[in-house]
This record gives C-alpha cells, sequence and structure tokens, in this order.
C-alpha cells in the first residue's frame, strides 16, 4: 500500500479516528489501531470500539491499493509536527513508513486479519437540520459519565411525538430538549451521548448531515461530508422522565445569569470541601448563598431578584450542577422553579431557548435544610 | 467451567488475535450438561461473539471434550461501582414522595421499622446486626441469618432492614421474598422457559431478603438455584439476609455447600418475647391504633398471651369488645383475664390429639406410624414423649386416653413420658423451647 496525501487534510480525520480507539477495549491491540486502506485515489480511515464505527475519506494521489493497522495516535502526534504539505505514506513488511522532508517516521503495523467488520450502510437517510446539531450539547452535559449504569450515559432519542424530543438524566439532573424539528422515522433509541457529541462536532461542518437506522444491527449511522460515524444503540428502557419534571411550583425567581455565576464560583471556593453543596436561602428581599456549615461568616454571597414570586425557602445544591446549566445557556437571564425544600427545581433561560429547552436539578438533603 | 482457564486454552489455540481480549470482557453466568451462558458488557460484544459462535463452541468442544452450545446476552457490569451516593444526593429519578412505590416495588410494608421494633434481652443482639448491616450492608455481616420460633420479629427486623437501606441508599436494588415465592417463581419462569428472566430478576439484585429459608431444604434444583444466585449477589458486592425457623445445622436435608455459606456470615437466634417485651410489643401496637391500653393492662395481657404473634389479634379483639362494653373503650384486666380463658377453652375444644400427633411428626419429620408404633429408637422415644406432654399440659386429656392414642400398653408409660419431659424442660432452655414451637404452630 502507498499513498500520497495532503497533511491537513489527513490529519482531522486521523484525530476523529483516535476518539475511537481510547475506549477500555482497546487494550485490544487490533482495537487500539486505525485502518488505513488506499483505493485507487481514495484513502480510507476506518477505527471502531465494536459498539462504534467511523470512517473517513480523503482524496491521494500517486497510490498502490492496499491496507495497514497501525497505531493512529502516534501517527497523529508525528504529522502535526510535520510542516510538509504532503507527506507519503507506505506499508513495508509490517511496518508503516511516513515519509517527509525531514526523514521517516517508522511504526509498526497490526494484524488486521481480524479486525472487526463494519455495519452496511443503511439504505435510506434522512436530512438532520442545525437545530438538532444544536439541541445535542444541550441534553449531553446531563447524561452520567458511569459505565455502571449505561442507560443514563445515553441520551434518549424519543421519536414517539410529533416533535423530536432529546432526553438525558444521570439521576441527579435531567435535561430536555425539544428539537424544533419534525421527528425521524425511526424507533425511539437511546445514543451514547459521549459518542453523540464527538460525532456532531465532528461531523458539523459539512454541508449535509443526514442519519439513517440498521434495525438489524441496532445502528444509527451519521453522515457528513466525507465522514460517517456508526453508532450502535445502548439497550433497555430509559427512565420515565416526563414524571420527574415539576409542573407547578412555590417559588419562582428571575436572576442575572453572570452575576449568578460569579457568585456561585466563589461559594466553591469554600463548598468544594462540603460535598459542593451550596445552601440557597431564597427570600424576598434577596437570594443567600452559602457554603455548608459556613453560618454567618463573610463566605455568604448575596445577589437581587430580577423578579420574585411565591414564598421564602432554603435549598441545597450540588453547585456545580447549577454553574454547568448557567455556563451552557446564554440568555441575560435565567429562571429557577423551586417547589419546595425537597422537590425538582427546574431552570429554563429566558431567551428563545425557553421554549424548547429545560432543566432539572434534585436538590440536597442536608440537615441545614431539613431543620 | 472456569472461564480463566478456557481462555488461557484458547490463547494457545491458533485463535484471531481479537478473540480471546473480546471474550475477557465475557462472563459465564451459568452452565448446565448442554449449554454455557455468558454476559456481555454491551452488544458490541456480544454480536462479535455470535458471530464466531461455531469457533467458540469448537474450541469449548476441545477444552471440555463434550459439546456444549453457547448462549449470549448483554448485561451491563461495571468495572468499577458507581460511585456511593452520598447521603445528601437525592436521586432525581425517585425522590422522597416516591419511597413508598419503591418499597412496593421491593415487597416491603412500611409498617415494619426499626423505630416500631421492641428491643429486649431475647432480641437485642439481633436488632444490633440487623441495624449494623442496615448501616453498611455488604461491609459487615454477610449473609445475616436469623432464626427462631414463630412471632418473635424476624421478618419485622428483615423488612426493616430493608426500608432502612432503602431511605440511605435510594439507588440499590432490595427484594424481599420466601424461599416459597423464590420457588414459586423459579418454577413459573421454567414452565415458560424463561430462566434468563428469573438469573436477571435475582442476581442483579443488591440485597436479597429471604424469609423462612427453612422451605428449600429437600428440594435440590432450588437449592442450585439458590446458591448460584447466593453467589452472584455476594460476588457482585451484594448482601444476603435469610431467616429460618431453626438453625441451618438443624434443617434436614439442607445441602451442606448452602449451611456452609449460611455459616460464613452470622447466624443469630432469636428467642421468644420474655414478659417485658411481650408488654412492651402491647404498648407499641396500642399507641400505633390508638387504642387506650394501660400499663397495668398491658402487664396482664403479656401473662396471659405468650405468643407473641397473637398479641396484636388479642389486643384488636378486646378493643372491640370494649367499644360495645364501655362508653370509653377502655381495656380492663378483667376483660383480659376473660378473653383469655374464653381462648383457652375454645383451643382445647377445638383441637384434637391427632393434631398433636401430626404437628409433632412434621416438626420432628417422621411418620406418624413410628410415632405410635413399638420401636424404642431414642428419636422416636423422644418425640412420643413430646406428644405425651403436650396432650397431657395443653389438652388436658386423660393418660389412659393419650396411651390410647399412642398406643401404648397403660398410663404409667405417658405418665413417665410426661414427667421426663416436665423435667427436660426445667434444665434444658432448647427443649423448652422446642416445645413452645410445636405448641404454637398448633
Amino acid at each position: 500500500m502507498k499513498c500520497t496525501v495532503k497533511t491537513k487534510s489527513i490529519l482531522p480525520y486521523l484525530q476523529n479516528a483516535s476518539r475511537f480507539t481510547g475506549s477500555a477495549l482497546s487494550k485490544v491491540t487490533a482495537l487500539s489501531g486505525t485502518l488505513l486502506r488506499v483505493l485507487d485515489t481514495s484513502l480510507i480511515v476506518k477505527a471502531t470500539n465494536i459498539n462504534d464505527f467511523y470512517e473517513a475519506t480523503v482524496l491521494c494521489s500517486s497510490s498502490q491499493d492496499g491496507k495497514m493497522l497501525v497505531d493512529g495516535k502516534k501517527l497523529v502526534e508525528f504529522l502535526a509536527l510535520i510542516p510538509d504539505k504532503e507527506v507519503v505514506i507506505e506499508k513495508k513488511d509490517t511496518s508503516c513508513v511516513v515519509h517527509t522532508s525531514r526523514g521517516t517516521g517508522v511504526f509498526s503495523c497490526f494484524d488486521d486479519s481480524d479486525y472487526p467488520d463494519f455495519p452496511i450502510s443503511p439504505v435510506d437517510y434522512v436530512e438532520l437540520n442545525k437545530e438538532f446539531i444544536e439541541a445535542i450539547p444541550l441534553v449531553s452535559f446531563s447524561a452520567s459519565k458511569e459505565e455502571s449504569r449505561p442507560i443514563l450515559t445515553g441520551v434518549y432519542v424519543d421519536t414517539s411525538l410529533e416533535q423530536l424530543k432529546l432526553v438525558s438524566t444521570d439521576g441527579f439532573r435531567l435535561s430536555v430538549v425539544s428539537a424544533n424539528t419534525t421527528t425521524l422515522p425511526f424507533p425511539s433509541s437511546i445514543l451514547s451521548s459521549r459518542v453523540l457529541l464527538d460525532t456532531i462536532t465532528m461531523l458539523k461542518e459539512s454541508k449535509s448531515l443526514q442519519v439513517g437506522f440498521n434495525s438489524d444491527d441496532q445502528i444509527f449511522s451519521f453522515k457528513g461530508d466525507d465522514s460517517v460515524v456508526h453508532m450502535r444503540t445502548i439497550q433497555g428502557d430509559f427512565p420515565a422522565y416526563a414524571k420527574v419534571i415539576p409542573t407547578s411550583s412555590q417559588t419562582i425567581v428571575e436572576v442575572d445569569r453572570q452575576e449568578m455565576i460569579t457568585n456561585l464560583k466563589l461559594c466553591g471556593i469554600f463548598a468544594r470541601d462540603y460535598s459542593n453543596i451550596v445552601i440557597f436561602e431564597v427570600k424576598k428581599e434577596e437570594i443567600r448563598m452559602r457554603s455548608k456549615y459556613e453560618g454567618e461568616k463573610n463566605s455568604i454571597q448575596t445577589q437581587g431578584y430580577i423578579s420574585f414570586s411565591g414564598e421564602d425557602l432554603t435549598i441545597a445544591f450540588n453547585y456545580k450542577f447549577v454553574l454547568e446549566f448557567l455556563q451552557l445557556v446564554h440568555s441575560d437571564t435565567i429562571t429557577i422553579s423551586f417547589g419546595g425544600s425537597m422537590s425538582p427545581c427546574l431552570f429554563a433561560p429566558t431567551d428563545s431557548l425557553k421554549e424548547i429547552f429545560l432543566h432539572v436539578i434534585m436538590p440536597l438533603r442536608t440537615d441545614e435544610v431539613l431543620t | 467451567m472456569n472461564w480463566e482457564d478456557f481462555l488461557s486454552f484458547i490463547a494457545l489455540q491458533e485463535s484471531s488475535s481479537l478473540l480471546n481480549p473480546i471474550l475477557r470482557n465475557a462472563h459465564i453466568i451459568n452452565e448446565s450438561d448442554t449449554s454455557i451462558t455468558v454476559s456481555c458488557d454491551n452488544l458490541g460484544i456480544k454480536i462479535y461473539i455470535d458471530n464466531k459462535r461455531k469457533e467458540i463452541e469448537e474450541y469449548i468442544e476441545l477444552f471440555l471434550k463434550s459439546k456444549k452450545s453457547l448462549v449470549t446476552l448483554v448485561e451491563a457490569k461495571g468495572k468499577k461501582k458507581a460511585k456511593a451516593i452520598e447521603r445528601e444526593d437525592l436521586p432525581i429519578l425517585s425522590y422522597p414522595s416516591s419511597l413508598q412505590y419503591v418499597l412496593e416495588k421491593a415487597y416491603l410494608q412500611e409498617r415494619f421499622t426499626f423505630e416500631n421494633f421492641a428491643v429486649s434481652n431475647s432480641n437485642q443482639i439481633a436488632h444490633a446486626a440487623a441495624m449494623a448491616v442496615a448501616e453498611s450492608p455488604s461491609v459487615q455481616y454477610n449473609p445475616l441469618f436469623f432464626y427462631g420460633g414463630v412471632g418473635v420479629g424476624k421478618t419485622h427486623l428483615m423488612h426493616a432492614i430493608g426500608i432502612h437501606i432503602l431511605k440511605k441508599f435510594p439507588e440499590k436494588k432490595i427484594l424481599y421474598c420466601t424461599s416459597e415465592e423464590f420457588t414459586n417463581d423459579l418454577i413459573d419462569l421454567i414452565r415458560k422457559k424463561d430462566t434468563l428472566q428469573f438469573r436477571k430478576k435475582y442476581r442483579s439484585i443488591d440485597i436479597l431478603i429471604i424469609d423462612d429459608a427453612q422451605f428449600i431444604a429437600g428440594k435440590t434444583y432450588i437449592q442450585e438455584e439458590f446458591y448460584h444466585t447466593f453467589n452472584t449477589i455476594v460476588k457482585n458486592g451484594g448482601q444476603v439476609v435469610l431467616s429460618s425457623d431453626r438453625h441451618p445445622n438443624e434443617i434436614k436435608e439442607l445441602e451442606d455447600r448452602l449451611r456452609s455459606r449460611f455459616a460464613g456470615g452470622l447466624m443469630i437466634d432469636i428467642q421468644n418475647p420474655d414478659f417485658e417485651l411481650r408488654t412492651a410489643i402491647l404498648l407499641i401496637k396500642a399507641k400505633e391504633r390508638n387504642i387506650s391500653l394501660d400499663i397495668d393492662a398491658a402487664k396482664r395481657l403479656a401473662e396471659r398471651q405468650t405468643d407473641a404473634r397473637a398479641l396484636e389479634g388479642t389486643l384488636l379483639q378486646l378493643y372491640s369488645k370494649s367499644l360495645v362494653l364501655n362508653s370509653n373503650a377502655k381495656i380492663t384486666t378483667d376483660m383480659i383475664d376473660s378473653e383469655a380463658d374464653k381462648q383457652q377453652h375454645n383451643f382445647i375444644q377445638n383441637s384434637n390429639p391427632n393434631d398433636i400427633i401430626k404437628t409433632v411428626c412434621l416438626f420432628y419429620n417422621i411418620k406418624s406410624a413410628d410415632l405410635k408404633g413399638p420401636s424404642r429408637k431414642s428419636e422416636l422415644a423422644y418425640a412420643r414423649q413430646v406428644t405425651m406432654y403436650i396432650m397431657r399440659t395443653v389438652l388436658k386429656t386423660k393418660l389412659d386416653e393419650i396411651a390410647f392414642f399412642l398406643k401404648r400398653r397403660d398410663h404409667t408409660t405417658i405418665l413417665h413420658g410426661v414427667d421426663k419431659i416436665a423435667g427436660l424442660m426445667m434444665r434444658d432452655e432448647r427443649v423448652h423451647k422446642e416445645i413452645d414451637t410445636i405448641v404454637h404452630s398448633l
């Protein structure tokens, strides 16, 4: 195998491919490698972790057909430092040799005889609009990072309603986005939040982004201009999320978002020592935020309201959850609807996103709130 | 089949470089004569293994020298446990108002808590052990095994453990059932050819609470299934709590490997409640039901009613009588005496010697023909004497009538038997408990 390829062309695809070789299974040599295959004037880059698959096609020249499985991460590091506009990549015996103006880089090839087969692409694809693309980051941050509960690491793509809904939860907070698009002609499924976010990041610059579904293999395929990501669904039932969305509230406030970010960061300096717990004293005049056990010491932050309605209450949150939400949205103000000290609270932006995005955070149970 | 050994065997064969590492992400969960079931961490691994099934089955045949088919399923197994949820965290998926739902799902009854469990000398160790397990499941005593007679509070403690754990660790999966329900479930799913569903239900539990475990004795397949369930739960860091009406060593036809598993944790005997405890139980129950019961009446009732389980029933009977007899619905000591005498009289009227013979035979696992037969084997003679004692003291049956029922020659044999048991009861607490258990189960 041999080909000449533009460095700037191939590098992003190799970087994308290395996202798929970083799983626990990458201890398996074959799965830690990136497959390079030359077919006429195309260099195909492939990587998989056996559940998710990435393939991209790059133009190349002076080619000789063939394939090899190499350590993609090392190759990326090497090529990133090369100033050459073009490099020659060839397979020599059991090595991958990259010829540059500065010299050569020699990388060992892995045995590719048993490299997993890639899924067959679906017959039909459907166009995804930018609303779907923009919705993914709004939900993926709430998904769990713990692999011990795979269902919660996913984003639930609910296609059962007229409007497409994307939902994620880690058990302590919940995000729901009603994507401003008609629903997809596929069954409701759970997709890995991490892979979905990576996919959208990799493919969002494509002129056209499409999605298809292979029901036999339970795989969704996201196709960009020259890349495809095949993503296996996560098996199991997503929790009944609708039940936990509050429908009524005891107190509703609107506050300045940036001010609250600053206040929470200040409280967080002390809250870090107390399981990230910040107590919110929501009173008619102002909202006071402090770390647990701080009492009347001077690490209390206060903030006024844009509006307040309802009753005073005291409530505790993991401040990082609130901060993540505040940093994700862009509106000048946000609204918080409280149902009570022990009830889930609804956080919402006040700009156009408020029609489609809601975020629920469960408060914490502490002695200071219960007494 | 030892999975690790099998993987080492495959590594020596000329297999694909991918096969062995991927099989390390699968775990054997069941093996029968004809098949081996492995669970895979995710669907990708399952599909890969399914595609290589023929090759793997050939290796299995080479390794085991017998043919077995390979069955795969997906079972998410966290390689690291989910971070223990801190005490303050409230999961969004089951917030406080759904505690009842969670308890129902676990088949736990909210009325049995540590708060309303009366503690005394007869059960304080059991109570302490239960609290320790509830506070830190799987850490201290695993399994925790309670045994004791009827109505001593085993079920109450087991429910209390489950409820306490659920309140403290809402994400834990808890299941309470009797061994009979376990058995029925298994039989039902065998009939439906869905044993995998059974295993999924019971082996993925964090806390398994089995009541009346003595009923799995003598049932080979049930015991085997329970053995594997027990091992899987404990291996995955779960907790098992069991109860029985007797010490595991006294459960006949219980497999040694189960006996040894039970002995690996903590086995606690709960005695019959003494007078003070019965009084305390009555006062608690009266308070729960808003029944007016003073301390003297509680003491009198505790004196007359030694069966802990019947305490609440008797209390309610007296309460309903008091509603009719006096306007302030107060339970008096006279009412208690009169009711107790009436119950005694009814019991004697309604019971017959055959009931006692049946109950004794069931308890000692002997045949009624042997009990009445001429054999002088010590275990039969002992059971016979217990029967004589109970007939004499409880039913007040005449000596020659007892001799007739038990096919003995004359009344002197009966007299000797009654005196012997009476003497043993005074000297040996174990005999006393046995007799009490038999009488209560009448």
